[in-house]
């Protein structure tokens, strides 16, 4: 299969929320990726893999929401993008020092790399999704991280229609959301 | 929280409402102190749940990264990179011993994944309109998977995916029963040994989980590893 198939073929996976897709990106660009970004970031080999795990995962992130529809350039390109972000981010989090930012093609894709911004109530939260169990913990993923449908969601975890997952996903939130209330109280306390 | 307060919310975060609607919402949240107070809570709200979602990800590409790491015809620059992910593999469980122990979901979901369609991959170059049993499975149609395999005669092969639809939509006791029904000549019976182990882990059967990682050890097939860190982290 020519270069270009295999990376639309991958593109379409990710789209489509296929998981493997996740990891067949991951171990296609990996070795590449660790020599790039050790060669110029002067990270170690440890970081570098990290660096692209968060790359891989925004990548499939800003895919699903919609951030980037179509391949205008290659996945490879999107990657390495998205690391050299990633990964400057890192060393000034690192060195604490302020660098001149460098100026990165000025696409969502690229830049939107939210999903990193941790409060510390947002990280409550997450420890609280461990507590809640299923089907709780994948619905809510499903609906709010990887943007399937209700309809989609019914199909994969096997309720009746797109209604009862609706309907098991407003309760699901407002477990999670009065746990975290009450934890958030305890803290303020 | 409110169903409509939910959807109005998740309708404005997904840019899905009409800009009436968005414009109408956008003056209320200036006016109306509750319904703001409420939207910062959802917002705080999603956002776990999406690093929830992001780190659960980051966990199989971790574990990933770690295959690496046995790979015997990997360039000796990498070999560096293994030896690395092995001291921080080893530290961090060392750490582990005395600061937390992973719960039994918590390790599921660590070692947890469903196991590739190997049978005829979906392949979205090539047009057909007609999926294959082994490609619903890998676009997670699964309940189509159930129906069309549930009430008859299955080839080993059927059985196995079949297991796997079991476990990935929640269905232990089904998913068991088929994996184990596996033949040992079969080509699927080495992963439905470690399967089967997943769901014992899954519904917390210790006696059952260790006897069966005991069982894929001995075996020394391709399991062992992943069986000997499990157990390791029991």
């Amino acid at each position: 299969m020519k270069k270009k198939e295999l990376e639309l073929e991958l593109f379409e996976g990710l789209k489509a929320g296929n998981e493997g897709s996740i990891i067949n990106v991951y171990d296609l660009y990996r070795s590449e990726f660790i020599h790039w970004c050790t060669t110029n970031y002067s990270t170690d080999e440890e970081s570098a893999a990290d660096i692209f795990q968060d790359t891989v995962i925004a990548f499939y992130y800003n895919i699903r929401n919609g951030l980037l529809r179509e391949l205008s350039s290659s996945v490879k390109t999107y990657l390495f993008a998205i690391g050299k972000n990633l990964a400057l981010k890192k060393i000034r989090k690192e060195a604490k020092m302020v660098m001149n930012d460098e100026v990165l093609e000025l696409n969502a894709a690229f830049t939107n790399l939210d999903l990193f911004e941790e409060s510390d109530r947002k990280k409550i939260v997450a420890e609280l999704m461990e507590h809640l169990g299923e089907p709780c913990k994948s619905l809510l993923q499903l609906f709010y991280f990887d943007r399937f449908t209700m309809d989609a969601i019914a199909d994969r975890l096997g309720y009746k229609n797109e209604n009862v997952a609706k309907s098991q996903k407003l309760r699901c939130f407002n477990t999670l959301k009065k746990l975290a209330l009450e934890r958030f109280s305890q803290d303020d306390i | 929280m409110e169903n409509t307060d939910l959807e109005l919310f998740d309708g404005y975060i997904a840019d899905s409402l009409s800009l009436e609607d968005k414009s109408a919402f956008e003056q209320r949240l200036e006016t109306d102190a509750s319904l703001k107070k409420r939207f910062e809570e959802y917002k705080v709200i999603v956002g776990g749940i999406k690093i929830s979602r992001a780190n659960a990800l980051k966990q199989k590409l971790v574990r990933q990264e770690s295959k690496y790491v046995s790979t015997p015809s990997i360039k000796p620059v990498l070999y560096k990179i293994a030896a690395t992910l092995i001291f921080v593999v080893a530290a961090t469980f060392i750490v582990n011993q005395f600061t937390s122990e992973k719960s039994y979901e918590e390790l599921y979901q660590e070692y947890y994944s469903p196991y590739p369609n190997i049978i005829d991959p979906v392949s979205r170059s090539e047009k057909n309109n007609s999926s294959s049993l082994f490609q619903l499975y890998e676009e997670q149609k699964y309940t189509e998977v159930i129906n069309a395999l549930e009430d008859k005669e299955r080839t080993e092969e059927e059985r196995f995916y079949l297991s796997q639809t079991y476990m990935a939509v929640g269905q232990f006791n089904k998913a068991l029963l088929e994996a184990h029904k596996i033949s040992t000549n079969s080509r699927f019976y080495a992963p439905s040994q470690w399967y089967i182990a997943l769901i014992h882990l899954n519904i917390q059967d210790t006696t059952a989980l260790t006897k069966q990682l005991d069982f894929i050890i001995t075996a020394k097939g391709d399991y062992k590893k992943r069986a000997l860190d499990l157990k390791e982290n029991l």
